[in-house]
């Protein structure tokens, strides 16, 4: 059992780390890369602080093998407003969706994939979309305004320099 | 954004945005510019990016990493601790047991009864026994598991009703109990009996009673703790931790070390969500300070979730024998209750836990006759504490279905039999004193009701729908402080320099409620700039002046009356520098949008910066100091300290839901939730506190219970401690009241916990109103509705 | 801090065939990754680890779905997604955890889920406070700790009553669906339903070596009328507590067929064939619910209320849930009726998902 190397890109840069096999995504990101912006709430998947994109789709990094993304691509909260605040990032901040902040990135991240895939959600879609995340400040409301009016900015605006991933 | 006037309002204007106003405790004229603005908090651009950081998102070169060894049975003797293996593995550089301090600790210092780590026996499972240090995780959590430890079995308490027995001293969980019980697990009883309360019983019309009975709760913060301690080159120690009440550490810490306040350093990191389940000092923060003592490196403690709920201070497992009077109007009589709650194994903040359970029970109705035995007992089990609403929230569930029930009883609507009996504005309790100097609940209800469409639906709706109503009232902060001293309660600095930004310094801790934007808010009010210029430090105790930080619901109230008193000093210098600028008067001076501007004559103007540098001649920065103090408030008996405050908030929720006859399945619909915050400083920031407090309050009400077997909880993760999903939470239409509170800062009161209390018993009464049965159980899961659907049922077939 | 993985050695074969190597070289001493939402978090509580991890996330070979097989591969949200797979199994896919937790799910995972058990799905710590238990590290069982031997009660040592809590398999069982699997010895197909067996540890018959391939459908399974219900305490993350699958063809409103299969109730999913109840296989002697035993004659019958009642109580009465996942077994018991009965009105009155 010996660390391996991991090859892949994260929020559009190559990237090489020796890993171990146990180390997860989460681990990886938060300890080698020092992309604490993802967080780790429940460290089992039902919380989904921890959600970042591999290769364009959502994904619980706590219950990801870091190895298992050997060539992904991956994005993280950090890669969301690489040139310019993502109207995800700036709707959260400017509703009120985000209080203590922790569920944050996770929820932006879930949010961010659900509108690649339907950029026009009802209400009851987005608490579909969202409802394997968790947040104990702001009973969703201010969460479900801050994707709705994300929306609706980029569908008029499409996002000019979004990740790649 | 929908906001009711309440009683007690004063002013007006400012609702149209273009007068000025004045409120009592502020001398001179403030512009409306941006208090009562929603402001989204200063720190959210860094949340939403993931710039924010958090503890565990902190690394320090050298650092080490900390696992804990705890107790896996809930009450032992420790025969044998033996740490030789563990320190022998490579990678290991300090393991701490029990024998570092014998030092006890605890949040009020009537209970301090906590050691950093458990020495010669454990009292409840998960208890700290040990900790290692080392090089990475895995190593420390191997060296946990090296450690060897042998125990001798000692009388279990696991249930509160066996903590109230007499036992020999050797089975006590621990030395100090209640003194008029010596020889029991009582940690604090407290008796109280004001007016004539069997009379009232005696010639009331409806006398609803009922037992309750709650499970414990956690406070479910998403991010798990974490602190780093280092024992830098200077001998100063540095702790960084999401403290919510970083001073009460500070102290904690001192006398644990015995170290000099002043050698410590507490540095609040971002924190994850607090609702009370980080105000006290915690045996972690002392384990880390020590293992960072010893190696003198860098270390870092993070908790597993696990470990998080283990480490606990959530809502006080309860139960509650309850019993009112009310004469044939409906009118308020009597209240009778008695009440046993599980403290668990330590003291926390049980003694304020224990009176709040009886005298919060005094609003938000007049109570002429109110009797109260309640009991604070020790178990070994998780140590509850402080939660959101502390201490408030399962006696309003009593009191409100007992409200209710009164209300069938008697053939009165139930939100007019709570009408009959709201406490007025400018009043006093008859008992405990406490004074009401603005309340805006009879203006929220009534909005709640007309929102709800209430009349057209209470008792109208089919079966398995229905809706419910619940009232309170909360503190806004407790009046006097936990260390008794001369000191302010609040202070906040500010400091503004050439570079035009002004630096407001405090230790009031921004948890996510936004407090950090409330001082923001203030002082760029008063002085009449804008928000972005205003900077505030809070987070360091180095720089920030004592405050006593985020719990009871006290920070806007007490920092934010701080932050006026200073803001208002720098307005004076300013008024100064504008007079001297342009030969007007001083106190004709408006200050908004950046400029100071001389009332008789607009034309007349000075821009801030022109104005800060005037003021700046021959002196420097401007400095200025505000704080603030609670008036002397009270009765003269003993315990009449415990719900005082200089302000209450009120609130008046309506819920509407669907209860499945067959599964016993509900499902919330609608909350109307009107919370009286006296003056909405922040509205964003007011709605998110309201809205956040109904899912947490709707999670006891439903799903949320923290359940045991054999003094282990059986659900210590996010899987099985079940917080409510997006699905499992309705619409929330938050309604902001207000009654400009003659005290407050701006005319505000608190808003971040009483707007918990009354979602339960809107629950539970609307439960009511859809199929007909009362729960006395909380959380009122599908099982127990559906046991109480089919006893209802059995119970008509036999009559 | 993070709950560690135990150490292991990762193995990212990319051909069945190459999988089905590894497995035999490492037999008794790996386990199968496919979604990782179930094994990661088992091996965080360090319950039964082992030395070596086979991915088959990459294996093209497990991931094709068409109308009638799905393979073992296919993440969870893309059968939820699916236009061509029956409506009630996509359905039920869509009931399962939550949106992320689908995301990274596949249908071999969910199929074969570690069975759980409060006893069981607990931190080492925790584990270590109780004793350990039967499933792992232990030697006794914490829910039925005493069990009936030669009409003497006795300490059980033996049989685990873990429940299983899959979503998806009571759904395929009801329509009859096949699984296919790769061996050493080449491959074979059984009925799903004959593939669970025994008690909470040893949950199916999986011969060494053997990868699930796919599970494939009957044509009957795009015609007959079904659906899914699930128990679980909250609407989305949740495991379910009890969950009903039922295939049914009527006959100008007369019963032609009835499958009613019964997730997270025993240690595995209990089918009830109305249609051919002489025709099952041998109950293990573990399973607790005995689906067969009074089962009431429905075929030919007109499907009217009290016939689904006389249906909805049969079940009730014989499932058996345990005190090992949330909620009473009491009222799981209750709800396999109600769920039943619900669903059986529904599918008779042509309601669909």
């Amino acid at each position: 059992m010996s660390k391996h190397i991991l090859r892949f890109h994260v929020n559009d840069r190559a990237v090489e780390v020796a890993v171990e096999p146990w180390h997860t995504l989460a681990n990886v990101l938060r300890n080698d890369l020092n992309l604490t912006g993802t967080k780790i709430g429940c460290d089992m998947g039902t919380c989904g602080c921890c959600t970042v994109h591999v290769d364009g789709k959502a994904r619980l990094s706590c219950l990801t093998l870091a190895l298992e993304c050997q060539g992904a691509k991956i994005a993280t909260i950090e890669g969301l407003n690489e040139y310019e605040i993502h109207p995800l990032q700036r709707a959260f901040a400017e509703c009120g969706g985000s209080q203590c902040g922790y569920c944050t990135p996770g929820f932006i991240m879930q949010s961010c994939a659900m509108l690649k895939e339907n950029p026009d959600p009802t209400r009851d879609e987005i608490k579909a979309g969202l409802s394997g995340n968790l947040c104990r400040c702001t009973g969703f409301m201010k969460i479900y305004e801050a994707v709705e009016r994300a929306a609706t900015e980029m569908r008029e605006k499409p996002v000019s320099a979004p990740v790649k991933a | 954004m929908p906001i009711v006037q309440g009683s007690g309002s004063t002013r007006n204007e400012h609702q149209k945005n273009k007068g000025v106003w004045s409120d009592s405790g502020s001398p001179g004229v403030v512009a409306n510019s941006i208090i009562g603005k929603p402001a989204p908090l200063k720190d959210s651009l860094k949340k939403v990016t993931g710039e924010a950081v958090y503890a565990d998102d902190m690394k320090f070169p050298g650092m080490l990493f900390c696992r804990i060894l705890r107790a896996t049975v809930p009450h032992a003797r420790v025969k044998r601790l033996d740490i030789t293996k563990a320190q022998a593995m490579p990678g290991v550089r300090a393991v701490v047991t029990g024998r570092e301090s014998g030092v006890r600790f605890g949040v009020l210092p009537v209970s301090q009864d906590e050691l950093s780590m458990a020495q010669e026996k454990v009292i409840y499972t998960g208890e700290p026994l040990a900790a290692v240090a080392a090089d990475s995780e895995d190593i420390a959590q191997a060296a946990i598991w090296a450690i060897e430890v042998e125990y001798e079995a000692l009388t279990e308490f696991l249930r509160p009703q066996d903590s109230l027995k007499d036992v020999e001293p050797a089975q006590q969980i621990h030395d100090k109990v209640e003194k008029k019980h010596p020889k029991t697990n009582i940690h604090k009883a407290v008796d109280q009996e004001f007016g004539d309360v069997e009379g009232a019983f005696k010639q009331a019309a409806s006398t609803p009673n009922a037992s309750f009975k709650f499970d414990g709760i956690s406070h479910g913060f998403t991010e798990p703790h974490a602190v780093i301690a280092h024992w830098d080159a200077e001998d100063r120690i540095q702790l960084y931790t999401p403290q919510q009440v970083p001073h009460y550490t500070h102290r904690a810490l001192a006398k644990v070390l015995d170290l000099p306040m002043h050698q410590i350093q507490v540095i609040r990191t971002t924190v994850g969500g607090g609702f009370g389940g980080k105000s006290d000092p915690f045996q972690h923060e002392m384990i880390a300070c020590m293992l960072a003592r010893n190696t003198r490196r860098p270390v870092k403690v993070t908790m597993d979730r696990e470990e998080t709920l283990l480490t606990g201070r959530g809502r006080h497992p309860t139960e509650s024998k309850v019993a009112m009077a009310f004469d044939k109007d409906g009118k308020l009589l009597a209240l009778d209750s008695d009440v046993l709650i599980d403290g668990g194994a330590y003291g926390s903040f049980g003694v304020v836990s224990a009176y709040y359970n009886g005298v919060l029970s005094n609003g938000p109705y007049l109570l002429p006759a109110f009797r109260y035995h309640g009991k604070r007992v020790y178990s070994n089990r998780i140590p509850s504490g402080a939660m959101r609403g502390h201490g408030s929230v399962n006696p309003r569930y009593c009191t409100e279905t007992l409200v209710d029930m009164a209300a069938v009883e008697l053939g009165i609507d139930p939100c007019e039999l709570r009408l009959r009996n709201f406490l007025p504005p400018n009043s006093i309790t008859p008992h405990h004193k406490f004074r009401v100097t603005s309340t805006g609940i009879r203006e929220g209800l009534m909005e709640a009701m007309k929102r709800s469409e209430w009349s057209k639906k209470w008792g109208k709706l089919p079966y398995g729908h229905g809706i419910g109503v619940g009232c309170a009232w909360y503190i806004s902060g407790s009046a006097l402080p936990i260390h008794w001293n001369k000191l302010p309660q609040s202070t906040v600095h500010i400091k503004i320099d050439m570079d035009g930004g002004v630096t407001c310094h405090s230790l009031a801790a921004d948890i996510g409620q936004g407090s950090d934007t409330m001082i923001a808010q203030i002082v760029a009010e008063v002085i009449g700039c804008k928000l972005d210029r205003v900077h505030v430090k809070s987070t360091t105790t180095d720089t920030a002046p004592i405050d006593l930080g985020s719990y009871s619901s006290r920070v806007t109230f007490m920092a934010g009356n701080a932050a006026r008193e200073a803001a208002e000093v720098v307005r004076k210098d300013l008024a100064a520098a504008a007079s001297k600028l342009t030969g007007q008067p001083a106190q004709y001076f408006d200050f908004a949008g950046e400029e100071i501007v001389c009332r008789s004559k607009p034309s007349v103007r000075v821009g801030f910066m022109e104005a800060l540098h005037e003021a700046q001649a021959d002196r420097g920065a401007l400095i200025a100091s505000g704080s603030y103090q609670s008036p002397p408030l009270g009765g003269d008996f003993k315990g009449s300290n415990a719900g005082l405050s200089p302000s209450y908030s009120f609130s008046a929720f309506i819920c509407e839901l669907k209860v499945d006859p067959d599964t016993g399945f509900v499902q919330p619909i609608k909350v109307w939730a009107a919370h009286d915050c006296g003056k909405a400083l922040n509205p964003l920031s007011v709605e998110g506190q309201i809205e956040g407090s109904v899912h947490m309050g709707l999670g006891q009400a439903l799903t949320e219970q923290m359940r045991y077997r054999n003094g282990q909880m059986l659900n210590a993760n996010f899987l099985d401690y079940k917080i409510p999903t997006p699905f499992d939470t309705p619409e929330i239409e938050a309604i902001i009241v207000e009654s400009h509170d003659p005290e407050g800062p701006f005319g505000a009161k608190e808003c971040g916990e009483g707007a918990l209390a009354p979602v339960i018993p809107a629950v539970g009464n609307a439960i009511f109103d859809a199929v007909g049965v009362r729960m006395f159980e909380v959380p009122m899961t599908p099982d127990r509705v559906l046991r109480a659907i089919e006893a209802k049922a059995r119970k008509e077939r036999e009559a | 801090m993070t709950m560690l993985l135990p150490k292991f050695e990762l193995h990212q074969p990319t051909t069945l065939a190459e999988a089905v190597k590894l497995a035999s070289a490492h037999a008794g001493d790996f386990d199968f990754l496919s979604g990782g939402t179930d094994l990661l978090p088992n091996y965080k509580c360090g319950l039964n680890a082992h030395g070596h991890v086979i991915s088959l996330a990459h294996i093209a070979e497990l991931k094709t779905i068409t109308r009638d097989s799905i393979g073992a591969g296919v993440r969870i949200v893309d059968i939820e997604r699916n236009a061509d797979v029956p409506r009630s199994v996509a359905f039920t896919a869509g009931q399962i955890a939550s949106p992320l937790l689908r995301q990274s799910g596949t249908l071999g995972g969910n199929l074969m889920l570690d069975n759980r058990c409060h006893f069981f799905n607990q931190s080492y710590f925790w584990r270590n406070s109780l004793g350990y238990c039967l499933k792992a590290d232990g030697d006794r069982c914490h829910v039925v700790p005493m069990i009936n031997e030669g009409g003497k009660s006795v300490l059980n040592n033996k049989v685990c009553v873990a429940t299983h809590s899959s979503d998806l398999a009571p759904m395929l069982i009801a329509l009859g669906a096949d699984v296919t699997f790769a061996g050493p010895d080449g491959s074979r197909t059984i009925k799903l339903n004959d593939f669970y067996y025994g008690d909470g540890i040893a949950r199916f018959e999986h011969r060494p070596g053997e990868i699930l391939v796919k599970v494939t459908l009957p044509k009957s399974a795009h015609e007959v009328r079904s659906g899914y219900k699930k128990l679980a305490p909250r609407q989305s993350i949740d495991f379910p507590v009890a969950g009903v699958g039922i295939a049914l063809e009527l006959d100008a409103g007369k019963v032609k067929s009835l499958r009613v299969a019964v997730g997270a109730v025993d240690t595995t999913p209990v089918l009830f064939d109305f249609s051919k109840p002489a025709n099952v296989k041998a109950l293990s002697s573990y399973l607790l619910t005995d689906p067969y035993k009074n089962m009431p004659d429905v075929m030919g019958k007109q499907l009217d209320n009290a016939l689904i009642e006389t249906i909805s109580k049969h079940i009730q009465t014989q499932c058996q849930p345990k005190l090992n996942v949330p909620m009473e077994p009491g009222y799981r018991k209750k709800m396999c009726g109600v769920l039943t009965r619900r669903l059986l009105a529904e599918l008779r009155d042509g309601k669909t998902v």
